[in-house]
C-alpha cells in the first residue's frame, strides 16, 4: 500500500475531504479501520465530526506530519506545549469542546492531550464561581452539600495522634 | 496541499457552550494540581465534584507521637497496665474517628520498633517495641464492633460488624525501623487486595525476604509499589510462595561463548499465567534474589511505565554463592533490558544494576541504554567512585570517557534528549559531583533534575572541570581538543563541541580567585550547569552546608529562573522565626503555644518582631526570583524557635488587584527559546565574539520575566507550601498555624507536619 495514497473523507453534513494516508494515520481509528478493511475507494463516513471540526482536525494532523514523536510527544509531562499548538487552541469555547469530542472520536492522542492540557489551564487559578460563569455551570448543591465541601476540602490531611 | 474540500463549507452558526462528558471531564482533570482539584473544581458541582473525588488525594498522618507522654500525664495514678491499654485505645479511637469516615485515602504511617534507635530523639519520641502490632490489629478491626466496645467500655471484640478500617485505604506508605518485612507482608495481606499504591520504607531490620509475588497475588488493584530500604543490605526480592527459585542461577565456570544460551535460557521460559496492573515498581536498596525472578516481573507486569532500581544479587557476598564473569553478567543485563522493552511497551523509565556490573564504567551502561530504549527521555543512574586526578597524579585526568569533551555520538545524543534525570548515592560510597555535574552539563534539554538522596553543597552546582595540579595545568582547559586539526571533518567537529561547551557552561571568573582560587584542588572550576535556567523541577538535598548558603547562590548567580516545583531537605529551616522557644515544662506555654515565646520575650523587654538579635534569618528570601514557582516542599531535620503566623508574611500578596486569581502567563515554551538561540547564533556566524553574545543572553537569562516586572509578591503563582520536620517544639502546632497563613495567602495550599522522612537522620 503506498504511503501516498489518499483517502476520502466525509463529515457529518456530507462534506467530503480528501487526505494523504499518512495524515489519516494519525488518528488511530482510520488507521486501525484502514489496516483492517484496506482501502475501498468509498468514503469513510464521520457521522460525529462537523465539517469546521474536521477542518481543524485535519490542520493539527497536517502540521505535525513529520513529527517523529507524534504519539509520544505529550507523554512527558513535563512537555511544554509548543507556539503553533497555542495559537491553534486560540478558539471559542464551543470549538474546543468539539474538538475534544473528535479527538476522543478518531483517536488521536496528542489532540486530545492537547485540547484538555487547554480546558485544564482554563481552570487553573479561578475560583469555583468564576469556574461556573466560564464554564456556564449551575451550582446544584444544597447549602448542606456545599457546608460539607468546604469542611472536606478545608484540608488536604489530618495528622493522628 | 492534501485537503481538498469538493463541497463549499456552509456558514456555522456559533456554537454553544455545553457540557463533556464524564469520561473527558476526568481526563481534563488529571492535569490538575491537587490543589486545584480540591480548591477550585470539587466545590463547582455535584457532577464535578464526583468527579475530581476520584482524583483527589487525601492523606491522613499517624505518628505515634508523645502517646506515653500524654498517657503518663492522663494516668498519672494508675499502674503501668493501665497506661499500655490507654494507650492502644488512643491509637484505635483516633484510626476509627478518621479512617472509618472514608475521606481518607492515603494513610502514611510511622511504625518504629526499635528500642535503641540510632537517634536518639528519634527513639524517645516516636518508638516503642510493639507498635507494629498495635497497627496490625487496628487495621484489621471491624469498625462498627469496635465503635460499640468503645461506647461499652469493653475490650471484648465482638463478630462480624461493619467493613474493616482498610478497607478505605487505597494509598499506604509504612516508616518503619526493626519491623520484619516478612511479617509486615503476612500481616498485611489482606490489606493489599484494596490498595493502589504501597510504599514501604525501612530504617533497618533483620536480614530477610520480601515475597513480591504474594503482594502481587493478595494486590489486584496495585499499580504502584516502591520499596525503599535505608540500612539494611541484606533485604531480597524473592518470588515467594508460588514458585521456587534460584533455578536459572549462572553455573561460575559459564564462559562468554555460553551468552547465547543463558539469553535463550532468559528469554525463553514458559510464559507466566498470571498478569498483574502493576505501572511502577521502585525497589531502592533490596536485592532481587536472581535474574528469573527479575525476568518474572518483567513479563507478568506488561504495563509497567517505571522499573528502577532493580539490583539483582550475584555476587559472592551473600548466600556464599560463586562469583560471575563481569562480561557475563553485562550480557545479562543487556538481555534483561532487552527483554523489558519487549514485554513493556509503555516502559519510559528503566533502571537495572546487577551487582559486579555497577563497576563498570558507567559510559558502557549508558550505551546499552541509548541502544535498547533509545526513546527513553529520563535515566536514573548510581553515583560511583571516581576519585580523580588527586588520588592518581600520574594518570591522565582526561583519559575516561566522561572526562573528555567528546564523547561517542551514541552517549551525546542520548543525554541530548533526557528531560528527567534522577541520581542516585550507592550506598557506603561517596558522591563523586565531578561525574554527576559532568553528566548534567551534558543534558541542555534537562527540566527534572532529581538527587533527593545526594549530600549536596553550595560548590557542588558548578561545573567540574578537572582541577589542575600545577597552576600551567588551567591551559589544558584550552589545550583539550584532541583531533588532528589538519583534516577538515576534524576541524568541523571540534568547532561544533566548542560551540557545544560554550553553550553549556559558564566560563571560569579569573577575578573571583577570592571565592575559587585556581590552586585549590578541591575547588571546581565554576562552571554551571546548561539547565540552570530551563529546569522546570528540582528535588535536592543539603545537608553539609546551611540553606542559606545555597539560596544566596542561586540568586547570585540567576540560577533556576523557570522552577516551578522545588522540594528539598536540609537540616533546619529558618524562614525569620523567634529564636527562643518558651519552658516546655510550663503548663501555660503548652496551652497558649503560638503566643507564648512572643509575649514572653517582650515582657522580658526585648523587642522580638525587629530586632535580629533574637530573631533568625530568612532563608527563603534570596529565592524571590523564582517567580514561576508554583510548589514548594520543605523537609527539615528541626524546625528551630517558635513559629508565628507573623512569620509566613513575606508570602503575603502585594498586589491587591489581583487577588487570589493573580496568574501571569507561564514562561516561555523551551522550543521557542531554543529557537531564538539558535536564530540569534546563525545571525553572529562562528566568530569568538559570540562567547560574547552568549554570556550577555545568560545574564538576560533570569530577567525574562516582563510579566512579573514591578510585581512584589513572593512567589506570585504559588499554590502549594509544605513543612515537613521531624523535630521541632511543642509551641509549633500545626492546627493552630496553618488557618492563620491560609488568611495570610488564601488559595495556597498550606501544610506543616510531622514528615515520616528517615532519611533526614540517616544522612
Amino acid at each position: 500500500m503506498s504511503a501516498h495514497s489518499q483517502i476520502l473523507l466525509t463529515s457529518s453534513e456530507g462534506t467530503e475531504f480528501i487526505i494523504d494516508r499518512d495524515i489519516a494515520d494519525k488518528s488511530m481509528l482510520l488507521k486501525c479501520m484502514l489496516e483492517d478493511i484496506g482501502e475501498i475507494g468509498q468514503a469513510v463516513p464521520l457521522p460525529n465530526v462537523s465539517g469546521p471540526i474536521l477542518t481543524k482536525v485535519i490542520e493539527y494532523c497536517t502540521h505535525h506530519r513529520d513529527d517523529p514523536n507524534f504519539l509520544s510527544a505529550n507523554d512527558d509531562v513535563a512537555a511544554e506545549i509548543d507556539e503553533w499548538d497555542l495559537e491553534y487552541c486560540k478558539v471559542d469555547q464551543g470549538t474546543l469542546y468539539e474538538l475534544i469530542l473528535a479527538a476522543n472520536y478518531l483517536d488521536i492522542k496528542p489532540l486530545m492531550d492537547l485540547t484538555c492540557k487547554t480546558v485544564a489551564n482554563m481552570i487553573k487559578a479561578k475560583s469555583p464561581e468564576e469556574i461556573r460563569k466560564t464554564f456556564n455551570i449551575t451550582n446544584d448543591f444544597t447549602p448542606e452539600e456545599e457546608d460539607q465541601v468546604r469542611r472536606e476540602n478545608g484540608k488536604g490531611s489530618r495528622r493522628l495522634s | 496541499m492534501s485537503i481538498t474540500t469538493t463541497t463549499p463549507l456552509p456558514p456555522q452558526p456559533p456554537t454553544k457552550s455545553k457540557f463533556l462528558p464524564s469520561e473527558i471531564l476526568y481526563t481534563i482533570f488529571s492535569h490538575l494540581s491537587q490543589p486545584t482539584l480540591r480548591q477550585s473544581v470539587n466545590p463547582v458541582c455535584r457532577q464535578w465534584r464526583f468527579i475530581s473525588n476520584h482524583l483527589i488525594h487525601r492523606t491522613a498522618t499517624w505518628v505515634p507521637v508523645d502517646s506515653k507522654n500524654k498517657n503518663k500525664k492522663s494516668n498519672k495514678n494508675k499502674n503501668k497496665n493501665d497506661k499500655e491499654v490507654k494507650a492502644r485505645v488512643g491509637f484505635h479511637e483516633t484510626l476509627l474517628d478518621q479512617l472509618s469516615e472514608g475521606k481518607f485515602d492515603t494513610f502514611e504511617c510511622w511504625v518504629l520498633e526499635g528500642s535503641r534507635h540510632p537517634h536518639k530523639m528519634l527513639s524517645r519520641f516516636f518508638g516503642h517495641p510493639g507498635l507494629w502490632d498495635e497497627f496490625v490489629s487496628a487495621m484489621h478491626a471491624r469498625l462498627a464492633v469496635q465503635r460499640r466496645n468503645y461506647e461499652n467500655e469493653s475490650d471484648v471484640e465482638g463478630e462480624g460488624g461493619g467493613g474493616r478500617l482498610f478497607e478505605s485505604i487505597r494509598n499506604l506508605s509504612i516508616y518503619g525501623d526493626m519491623v520484619d518485612p516478612m511479617k509486615m507482608v503476612m500481616d498485611l495481606k489482606p490489606c493489599f487486595e484494596f490498595l493502589e499504591t504501597l510504599k514501604i520504607e525501612f530504617l533497618r531490620g533483620a536480614h530477610t525476604t520480601i515475597n513480591i509475588f504474594t503482594i502481587l497475588d493478595n494486590g489486584p488493584r496495585l499499580t504502584s509499589i516502591e520499596i525503599v530500604v535505608l540500612w539494611t543490605p541484606l533485604v531480597e526480592i524473592t518470588q515467594g510462595d508460588t514458585t521456587t527459585t534460584a533455578t536459572i542461577i549462572i553455573p561460575p565456570t559459564i564462559t562468554v561463548s555460553n551468552q547465547a544460551s543463558i539469553a535463550e535460557e532468559l528469554t525463553g521460559r514458559q510464559a507466566h499465567s498470571s498478569c498483574y496492573p502493576l505501572q511502577q515498581l521502585i525497589l531502592c536498596g533490596p536485592w532481587i534474589d536472581t535474574l528469573m525472578t527479575a525476568e518474572r516481573i518483567i513479563k507478568t507486569c506488561p504495563d509497567l511505565r517505571v522499573l528502577k532500581s532493580i539490583q539483582i544479587e550475584t555476587s559472592a557476598s551473600f548466600k556464599n554463592r560463586t562469583q560471575w564473569e563481569a562480561s557475563v553478567m553485562q550480557e545479562a543485563s543487556k538481555r534483561l533490558a532487552e527483554m523489558a522493552r519487549d514485554h513493556c511497551p509503555h516502559l519510559s523509565w528503566y533502571q537495572s544494576d546487577l551487582q559486579y556490573i555497577y563497576r563498570l564504567p558507567n559510559e558502557t551502561r549508558l550505551i546499552e541504554l541509548a541502544q535498547i530504549f533509545p526513546e527513553m527521555r529520563a535515566l536514573s543512574m548510581m553515583t560511583y567512585e571516581d576519585p580523580g586526578p588527586m588520588s592518581f597524579p600520574l594518570r591522565s585526568p582526561y583519559q575516561p570517557v566522561f572526562k573528555t569533551p567528546f564523547l561517542p555520538d551514541l552517549i551525546h545524543t542520548f543525554l541530548n534528549r533526557l528531560t528527567v534525570l534522577e541520581v542516585s548515592r550507592r550506598r557506603a560510597h561517596d558522591t563523586d559531583w565531578t561525574v554527576v555535574n559532568r553528566i548534567i552539563c551534558l543534558c541542555p534539554h534537562l527540566q527534572n533534575l532529581l538527587v533527593p538522596d545526594l549530600l549536596t553543597m553550595t560548590g557542588h552546582l558548578k561545573y567540574p572541570s578537572f582541577q589542575p595540579l600545577f597552576d600551567y595545568q588551567v591551559v589544558l582547559n584550552e589545550s583539550l581538543w584532541l583531533y588532528d586539526l589538519s583534516d577538515k571533518d576534524s576541524r568541523q567537529r571540534e568547532r561544533a563541541e566548542r560551540q557545544h561547551l560554550r553553550d553549556l557552561v559558564l566560563l571560569f571568573d579569573k577575578n573571583d580567585e577570592n571565592n575559587y582560587p585556581r590552586l585549590d584542588p578541591y575547588r571546581p572550576v565554576p562552571r554551571i550547569w546548561p539547565c540552570r535556567h530551563s529546569l522546570r523541577g528540582l528535588d535536592c538535598c543539603f545537608d553539609m552546608s546551611p540553606l542559606e548558603d545555597w539560596t544566596q547562590h542561586v540568586r547570585a548567580y540567576r540560577l533556576f529562573g523557570q522552577l516551578m516545583s522545588l522540594k528539598i531537605k536540609c537540616t533546619e529551616l529558618k524562614i525569620g522565626q523567634v529564636k527562643d522557644c518558651p519552658s516546655a515544662t510550663s503548663k501555660k506555654s503548652n496551652r497558649k503555644s503560638l503566643s507564648s515565646s512572643l509575649s514572653s520575650a517582650v515582657r522580658r523587654g526585648r523587642r522580638t518582631d525587629t530586632n535580629p538579635r533574637y530573631r533568625y534569618r530568612n532563608d527563603l528570601w534570596p529565592l524571590k526570583g523564582l517567580v514561576y514557582l508554583e510548589e514548594f516542599v520543605v523537609e527539615v531535620a528541626r524546625l528551630p524557635g517558635t513559629v508565628a503566623p507573623e512569620d509566613f508574611e513575606f508570602l503575603r500578596r502585594k498586589e491587591p488587584d489581583f487577588g487570589n486569581r493573580f496568574f501571569p502567563p507561564p514562561p516561555p515554551s523551551l522550543s521557542s527559546r531554543r529557537t531564538t538561540a539558535t536564530r540569534t547564533r546563525s545571525n553572529n556566524g562562528d566568530s569568538e565574539e559570540e562567547e560574547d553574545s552568549d554570556d550577555s543572553e545568560d545574564e538576560n537569562d533570569y530577567g525574562r520575566v516582563e510579566a512579573y516586572k514591578g510585581v512584589e509578591t513572593f512567589w506570585p503563582r504559588l499554590t502549594t507550601f509544605h513543612i515537613g520536620y521531624v523535630l521541632t517544639h511543642a509551641v509549633n502546632d500545626p492546627k493552630l498555624l496553618v488557618p492563620a497563613v491560609e488568611q495570610i495567602r488564601p488559595g495556597v495550599n498550606f501544610r506543616f507536619k510531622l514528615s515520616p522522612n528517615i532519611a533526614l537522620f540517616v544522612q
